[in-house]
């Protein structure tokens, strides 16, 4: 029943702390292991947040650049993800502010911005592996970018309400909100699916 | 109007998927759930839409993989080369400005001696003073600048890496 439950407490050990020195000597085999330990999960994340798998490869290969280049600005103290995910999300932000006046915190916001309609499977229906997941694929696709960033980040990375106001640059509160709103309808539309069958 | 005490419950829930719930509201939680089938399927519904968020598997493309990691190595050695021209120009500051004072102090020093044993006038001393000490530290700058701009490059070109 409480399958949900995610461990709160989040250490400073010495594997953040050799993370740390790495990136400020600019160790090259250290960051070829971390690409292949977070690439796919740094993928994902930038598939949730944008709803679309168009800009990912140049967004994920400026991530891993600006992280070489500001290495020195994680300081170890905390869990890389955090750290990793907040570069990624200002380079998300940056590319869509480039496309035209949209922002990702925009209640505005069409999430067809970052995917125009298109007969094409969404990256979502593509990747979903679940009989639920299919189910949900198409919710996810139509989901508010912010409630699904702060869904992917609690659910699937497991971070902390703290961790995950840090990435966005919003308050605990604001963050909590999100996911209710967020869980609140894929529970409706799970629960649609439930009783229809 | 009371609040109906499911919908607390259910908020409870909430909080405590979203991790913002306290140990006590945790105890509360379970003990209702215990007793209370419409809220436990509320929490059954959650972990569904849960369990299913985590069904989602995409696709890593081997060569953006390979892309990324040629760039990162290129990038950690323009990194390298840059500090290397910047160490290498400090230093050189460093040497052509202990020149210069070395020079002056020495100047001051023997310069006068040397205009009156050579009967040398002032312009005279000034121009020997210049091609003397000036000029030596300012090339000795530009040797520093113009060192290979990184000892890793040089290793490479010989075949000295890893």
């Amino acid at each position: 029943m409480w399958q949900s439950e995610i461990p709160w407490t989040v250490t400073v050990n010495d594997d953040t702390q050799r993370i740390a020195r790495g990136l400020a000597e600019k160790d090259v085999a250290l960051l070829h292991a971390l690409v292949g330990q977070y690439q796919h999960r740094l993928i994902r994340y930038l598939i949730f947040l944008l709803g679309s798998r168009d800009p990912i490869d140049d967004l994920v290969q400026e991530t891993w650049l600006r992280v070489l280049e500001r290495g020195r600005t994680y300081d170890g103290q905390s869990r890389f993800e955090p750290w990793l995910f907040a570069i990624a999300r200002n380079l998300a932000i940056d590319h869509t502010r480039k496309r035209g006046p949209v922002s990702l915190d925009s209640t505005d916001l069409s999430p067809q911005s970052f995917s125009p309609v298109s007969a094409e499977p969404s990256p979502f229906e593509q990747a979903a592996r679940t009989e639920d997941a299919q189910h949900l694929a198409k919710t996810l696709q139509t989901l508010e970018p912010i409630y699904r960033e702060a869904l992917i980040l609690r659910f699937q990375e497991d971070l902390s309400l703290q961790e995950i106001a840090t990435i966005v640059g919003a308050p605990v509160s604001t963050i909590s909100t999100r996911i209710y709103r967020g869980l609140a309808v894929l529970r409706g539309h799970m629960g649609a699916e439930h009783h229809a069958s | 109007m009371q609040a109906d005490p499911h919908q607390l419950i259910r908020q409870l829930i909430d909080q405590f998927l979203a991790g913002a719930a306290s140990s006590e509201e945790e105890q509360t939680l379970r003990e209702h759930l215990a007793g209370c089938a419409e809220c436990s399927e509320y929490l059954e519904d959650s972990n569904r839409a849960i369990a299913a968020l985590r069904g989602f598997s995409f696709p890593v493309d081997s060569d953006l993989d390979s892309r990324v990691l040629a760039s990162l190595t290129h990038g950690a050695q323009q990194v390298e080369n840059r500090h290397f021209q910047r160490s290498r120009m400090w230093q050189g500051g460093i040497v052509a400005l202990l020149l210069t004072v070395g020079g002056s102090f020495t100047a001051t020093q023997l310069g006068a001696r040397a205009a009156a044993v050579w009967h040398l006038s002032a312009a005279q001393l000034h121009l020997g003073l210049a091609a003397f000490w000036i000029a030596p530290s300012l090339w000795i700058c530009l040797l520093f600048l113009l060192l290979p701009v990184s000892p890793a490059l040089w290793m490479n070109k010989k075949g000295l890496t890893r």
